[in-house]
């Protein structure tokens, strides 16, 4: 019996595998499958989409384009569900689930789009389970995005059954029984009813509701196709889970044993003549039950009977025929990690270490999934709450998992409580290996102080271990010990004597042979470091062929002609080399783990430079033209060099993420090059390729944004009804958010933020009218440049000014006109008046008129001075705002001034009466006898001018 | 369920209980989970009242408790939103934004016991964010105070007034901040309070001692507390203890470098050193070394002592396994010094290196009390 999500994939592949049109080329149809399997065999989704993007290309004007496009939101799907990067996941998701909204309302009405509605059915139960299992994680590891996740998983299952509806009512007529159009209504129905219940999961407030909902749904769904079918018993168990999401767990539990009874009597019964796949299903349905049921149990807080439980599913597992396997083979590991989770809390040591075994083996065959992410959550906890409980050997292999993950503070912490925890026979036997780990970790950030002396323990204190690679610990050691004397400039400071002379004595004792062609490459290897190129490609050239060296020094060398900018040579050296592995020299014998670790690394060295240089090539950055056509092929081939080169990637992974989203961001592609981005920051969060790269990002929203801008303003231009007004609208307002969630980002990310970005997220804040975010990055502005000589002049003019309005625009009038006025004052004083200050203090003073979201005519009273910043407003601001080279009579500026005074002016009537004559002059100016007519004329800006008018007539 | 045989797949008959509804929630009761200290946890409960002698609940309709020595924390079912939001934002050390979050979740509980505990959170978050601000320690003694009226022998009593006395430091209310740590740490046992809250009282009052330059007295009070936890690390000794051993044996050069007294001060350290078997207080003593050497540069307006300092430092960090605060002093001040090493000294990445380790005690030791510092440090 193979692994229980077969049965889920079943469940999917029948709903969307097949399109309803068969391809009307054959060519196409095998070229269909080749794409599919590219996805879902090799794994390859950039690969994948990249064929999908030619295929579309050829098949633009035929009637076969529809499948073509059905089969790229396919290959999002399986992208989604498969990739290693959960960001990335998200964005395949998303893009799956939009990708199928428009190709439904693009075809809407023809039988390609009722295929398409069936896998966005699909894509949104697994976005909304992939969200639910963001959620799990964000209730321990990040409580503040439990509301936004929440939000944001009950769309999707609200937009999923509104879609379940759409196809069951398009089947509904074309439904015959035993027709495929039966079998995908009845699926409809069934995820309509998942839908339903997931979302009661997510969203506490409408959970009582949304629960009933989805039993009746799925009660109904059984009554009608009968209850004696895999199907109907799918339901069923669906339908159980209800009572898990209401906290019934009892009622639950009990409605689960009774599925895997149920099953278990068809499978023991050797009379019933049952095909391998529906064993499969029915398998995988049984093992999904336990699971539920022991999730229930432990949920409801027996731990005892969860153990004894799990000790029945193994019992069960062996009995159907999987006796003797190993039980990570066949049995569902959700289920052994919930054992594992009772285990850990039953507080008996035993059973703690136990957990631990087996939290550890799930978390190694669960690298990149939900499971895996479970299980790390279980250890840290473990470990956090139980340390006592915990060997150090064991906190050795957890501490070394957040090494691979790159998470190297945590796993220095990890480390040293490692050892703390150590027995001396532990430390004798691991501490070598533990400190070596420590080295490396505080190296990778650059630590090189702390890394030499963590391998300087490791050989002092464990140098002698049997089976121990000390030679390994020594290298490792002359590397970070010759990065430290670099960083510190070789400083001959006494107090680094002592440790000059320990770590000279330790790389004497341990350091190993081949030590003249190592002294080549080291100095070789400072060389270039150093910029002294030819020199560098003089002493790499040397390094003999028959030492581990050599293929380092060939890597190096390609480096060092890509440095020189001469391509053509180190193309050259590539090719040469490429050739040499094809000969007998270059063959490594399986049991030399060092020279295949070297060629691995060459190669990826080789590979990442082969792309770079046809990245500079192609940005124009060697001085060359710039040819985006080459741009995609280098993402493409930039996006499959992990899986080329695995654990050697590991160096180059920031270096190409920060190309792979530059290209992306040129091209356009604004999404993607955010989330490589993020997928950088997320991996490397030290490195400085983030901020920089955030700029980028920044850029290409902004000039996503501008060209939406565009089009919106086109637009207006021409007279939109509602409805285009409308989807303008919210299409800039996106961009704008995204813009500015950008600029954000990288703000609080950057240790010395840009000023432009910043300015420019102001900009941006302020056409949203996000009004504390314009105040939040003003004070930042004004703190980090207030005193900076080239930015003061900005800052006093143009970020107070901002600031000023942001206070207004809350309701903080004080605070606006203390700013404000002492702002104006500065620009006074400097001989250089700042009017647009002028008016805003005006406004905090006197207030103003304006219509709410409902159209409702408001008053903002400001400081209720309306007296005052009339005064103002007449006699300072007056020759500013009509001044000719800004405003013409009867234009749109010279009608805003008149309606500003004039709404001081009548307020201020409350104060002096004497007002109430300037009120109504400014007003018949505008009116001018004929209601507004030419104002209204001057477009929608004019209309809403007219309409403050009339709507405040003078008192 | 029963099984009747047939042509094609199963046939099953599926139970009457599945076509009843089953009520809508099996009980309107909390799913709270408590976690003991020795790791076990207790689910599908009700926490009722948490005092600082018990952990009462309701399992079903049964009232149960556990001794408050045995419990580490509970898991509140389905608390309000802004509970969880501050539990966010003291995990990335933001405390003050805790505080008003902790603050709605006090005013929002239906539930007394969450209500109180909320109360803490906030009072003690505001502690935390007043990062040496007067008015702002000012206003969490209130806050503190405000606690501890309502919930005298609540759970939180101990540890409310241990941060009572720490903000009465900041809050330039050093003398009277030493009384109440005096009167904790004689009152611990008479209360049976766990006798740690005893010793942690002796560290803190050691420190009010020094805030008022009463510098022999700290001196021995920092000398007391390491008897004492070293006398109950015999009894049953744990990491708390151990973190409270090294920080009370480098409370005696603390004192010498409040006097700026570098040199002496290093030489305390340097002699901790010598005789230490304790990898906790050799690594305390290590930064403590490092922290002296680099203040007396900074006094001196030179150079020299700086990589002594910078070694020193490293050191502590490699060494320090247990005590948060001692690798996050040792990461603040291999910051400071690498700005003071400058691009002479360094190469000329040395900003950003120590804006990294700046941002790693704030990023991996939020809750110490060097984060707010490094915050500051970053910011300048």
């Amino acid at each position: 019996m193979k692994n229980p999500k077969l049965f889920t994939g079943l469940l999917a592949v029948s709903l969307a595998a097949t399109p309803l049109l068969p391809a009307q080329d054959k060519q196409l149809a095998r070229d269909v499958e080749f794409v599919r399997s590219l996805a879902t065999e090799l794994r390859f989704i950039s690969l994948a989409t990249e064929q999908v993007e030619a295929l579309q290309m050829s098949y633009k004007d035929s009637e076969d384009f529809k499948l073509v496009s059905q089969l790229g939101i396919e290959i999002s799907l399986i992208g989604a569900q498969i990739h290693p990067n959960r960001e990335e996941r998200r964005r395949l998701f998303r893009d799956a689930l939009e990708q199928s909204k428009v190709f439904i309302e693009r075809y809407e009405g023809e039988p390609v789009a009722d295929a398409a509605m069936l896998t966005m059915v699909r894509a949104s139960y697994e976005y909304g389970s992939f969200l639910v299992e963001e959620l799990e994680l964000a209730r321990e590891e990040a409580p503040d995005q439990i509301k936004g996740l929440e939000e944001a998983a009950a769309q999707v299952y609200r937009d999923g059954v509104d879609a379940c509806e759409s196809a069951m009512e398009k089947l509904e007529h074309s439904r015959e029984a035993g027709s495929k159009q039966e079998q995908d209504y009845f699926m409809c129905w069934l995820y309509k009813g998942m839908l339903l219940r997931e979302n009661a999961r997510a969203v506490r407030e409408d959970r009582d509701h949304l629960a009933l909902v989805s039993r009746d749904t799925l009660e109904e769904m059984i009554f009608d196709m009968g209850e004696d079918s895999i199907l109907g018993m799918r339901a069923y168990f669906e339908m159980s889970q209800v009572g898990e999401v209401l906290g019934d767990y009892k009622g639950a539990v009990r409605d689960y044993k009774d599925t895997i009874d149920s099953i278990d009597k068809i499978l023991s019964n050797a009379d019933l003549e049952i095909s391998a796949s529906a064993k499969e299903l029915l398998f995988g349905l049984m093992q999904q039950a336990y699971d539920r049921a022991a999730n229930a149990l432990f949920l409801s807080g027996n731990t005892d009977e969860v153990l004894s439980f799990v000790l029945e599913f193994r019992e069960h597992v062996a009995s159907l025929g999987a006796e003797g396997a190993d039980i990570y083979d066949v049995a569902d590991h959700s289920v052994l990690l919930t054992e594992a989770r009772a285990m850990a809390e039953s507080g008996d040591p035993a059973k703690v270490g136990a957990a631990l075994d087996q939290v550890r083996e799930i978390n190694r065959r669960h690298p990149n999934d939900f499971i895996g992410s479970k299980a790390k959550s279980v250890l840290k906890d473990i470990l956090d709450v139980q340390s006592s409980m915990v060997s150090g050997v064991l906190m050795l292999e957890v501490a070394k998992g957040d090494y691979q993950a790159k998470n190297y503070e945590a796993a220095i912490k990890g480390l040293k409580r490692a050892y703390a925890a150590m027995s001396p026979s532990e430390r004798d036997a691991k501490g070598l290996e533990l400190w070596t780990i420590a080295g490396r970790c505080y190296g990778s950030q650059q630590r090189f102080l702390e890394a030499s002396l963590a391998l300087c323990d490791a050989l002092e204190k464990h140098g002698q271990t049997p089976g121990g690679d000390a030679e390994l610990t020594a290298d490792n050691l002359e590397r970070t010990w010759n990065g430290y004397l670099r960083q510190s400039k070789s400083d001959s400071d006494v107090a680094l004597n002592p440790l000059k002379d320990r770590v000279t004595t330790l790389l004497g004792s341990y350091g190993g042979t081949d030590s003249e062609a190592k002294l080549l490459y080291n100095t070789a290897t400072r060389d270039l470091q150093e910029g002294r190129i030819d020199q560098a490609i003089q002493n790499f050239g040397r390094v003999p062929a028959d030492t581990p060296f050599y293929e380092p020094a060939k890597g190096r060398l390609i480096i060092c002609y890509q440095r020189k900018a001469d391509f053509a040579q180190a193309r050259r050296l590539i090719g040469e080399y490429e050739s040499w592995l094809e000969t007998p020299a270059a063959i490594v014998p399986e049991e030399n783990s060092a020279g295949r670790a070297n060629r691995g690394a060459t190669k990826a060295t080789i590979d990442y430079y082969k792309f770079y240089m046809d990245y500079q090539e192609a940005t124009g950055a060697n001085g060359g033209d710039k040819d985006p056509t080459k741009f995609p092929g280098i993402i493409a081939g930039l996006a499959e060099f992990r899986t080329r080169h695995a654990a050697y990637a590991e160096n180059f992974m920031s270096r190409v993420y920060d190309i792979v989203a530059r290209l992306q961001a040129e091209l356009g592609e604004v999404e993607q090059a955010e989330s490589t981005y993020r997928t950088l920051r997320n991996e490397f969060p030290g490195s400085p390729l983030g901020s920089m790269l955030a700029t980028v990002i920044f850029t290409a929203h902004q000039d996503y944004m501008k060209s939406v801008e565009v089009e919106y303003d086109a637009l207006m231009e021409t007279e939109p009804d509602r409805q285009q007004t409308q989807a303008a609208t919210e299409k800039l307002t996106l961009a704008r958010q995204a813009a500015l969630n950008s600029g954000l980002e990288y703000t609080r990310n950057s240790p010395q933020p840009q000023y432009s970005v910043m300015w420019n997220s102001v900009l941006i804040a302020a056409s949203l009218k996000d009004w504390k975010t314009v105040e939040d990055l003003g004070k930042k502005l004004v703190e980090g440049f207030g005193s900076d000589e080239k930015y003061r002049d900005r800052v006093e003019r143009r970020v107070k000014e901002k600031l000023g309005e942001a206070y207004l625009r809350q309701g903080n009038f004080k605070g606006a006109v203390e700013l404000l006025a002492a702002s104006e004052e500065a620009a006074i004083a400097a001989g250089r008046p700042n009017y647009p200050v002028t008016r805003l203090l005006c406004l905090a003073l006197g207030g103003w008129v304006e219509f709410d979201s409902n159209g409702t005519r408001v008053i903002i009273p400001g400081l209720d001075k309306a007296d005052e910043a009339y005064d103002k407003f007449w006699t300072e601001y007056k020759k500013y705002a009509l001044n000719s080279s800004r405003t013409q009579d009867y234009d749109i500026n010279w009608y805003t001034f008149h309606w500003e005074c004039y709404q001081f002016a009548n307020r201020a009537i409350a104060k002096d009466s004497m007002f109430r004559d300037r009120a109504q002059v400014l007003y018949n100016k505008a009116e001018a006898g004929e209601n507004f007519a030419s104002l209204k004329a001057l477009g929608p800006e004019g209309v809403e001018v007219a309409n403050l008018f009339t709507s405040y007539p003078p008192k | 369920m029963s099984i009747s045989k047939t042509s094609g797949l199963s046939l099953l008959s599926l139970s009457s209980s599945l076509l009843l509804l089953a009520p809508l929630a099996a009980q309107g009761k909390a799913n709270d989970v408590i976690l003991q200290k020795s790791g076990k946890r207790i689910r599908g409960v009700e926490v009722t009242e948490m005092t600082s002698s018990a952990i009462k609940f309701l399992r079903g309709d049964t009232s149960e408790e556990i001794p408050a020595a045995d419990f580490a924390r509970v898991q509140w079912d389905e608390p309000p939103e802004s509970f969880m939001l501050a539990e966010g934002a003291v995990k990335r050390g933001d405390f003050a934004t805790a505080a008003n979050l902790y603050g709605e979740s006090a005013k929002n509980s239906a539930r007394e016991a969450l209500k109180l505990e909320s109360q803490f959170l906030a009072a003690d978050a505001l502690a935390r964010s007043s990062g040496g601000d007067q008015a702002r320690a000012k206003s969490a003694l209130e806050a503190l105070q405000a606690y501890l009226a309502a919930a005298p022998d609540g759970y939180r009593a101990p540890e409310a007034l241990l941060q009572l006395g720490r903000t009465q430091i900041i809050a330039g209310q050093a003398a009277e901040a030493e009384a109440n740590l005096a009167k904790l740490e004689s009152e611990a046992s008479s209360k049976n309070w766990d006798a740690i809250w005893a010793a942690r009282a002796g560290l803190e009052k050691a420190r009010a001692q020094l805030a008022q330059s009463k510098l022999n007295d700290a001196r021995s009070s920092f000398r007391a507390t390491v008897a004492a936890a070293e006398a109950l690390a015999k009894q049953s000794d744990s990491s708390t203890l151990q973190d409270l051993i090294a920080e009370a044996s480098v409370g005696e050069g603390e004192t010498l470098v409040a006097e700026e007294k570098y040199d002496l001060a290093a030489q305390f350290f340097r002699n901790l050193l010598t005789g230490a078997s304790n990898r906790s207080v050799t690594a305390a003593a290590q930064a403590g070394l490092g922290e002296a050497l680099f203040l007396k540069a900074e006094a001196a307006g030179d150079d020299q002592d700086l990589r002594a300092a910078q070694l020193a430092l490293a050191k502590a960090n490699i060494l320090d396994s247990s005590a948060e605060g001692t690798t996050a002093k040792a990461l603040f001040y291999s910051g400071k010094v690498l700005i003071a090493l400058g691009p002479d000294r360094e190469q000329q990445d040395y900003k950003s290196r120590a804006i990294e380790y700046f941002r790693t005690v704030t990023r991996y030791y939020p809750q110490s009390a060097w984060a707010a510092k490094a915050t500051k440090a970053m910011s300048n």
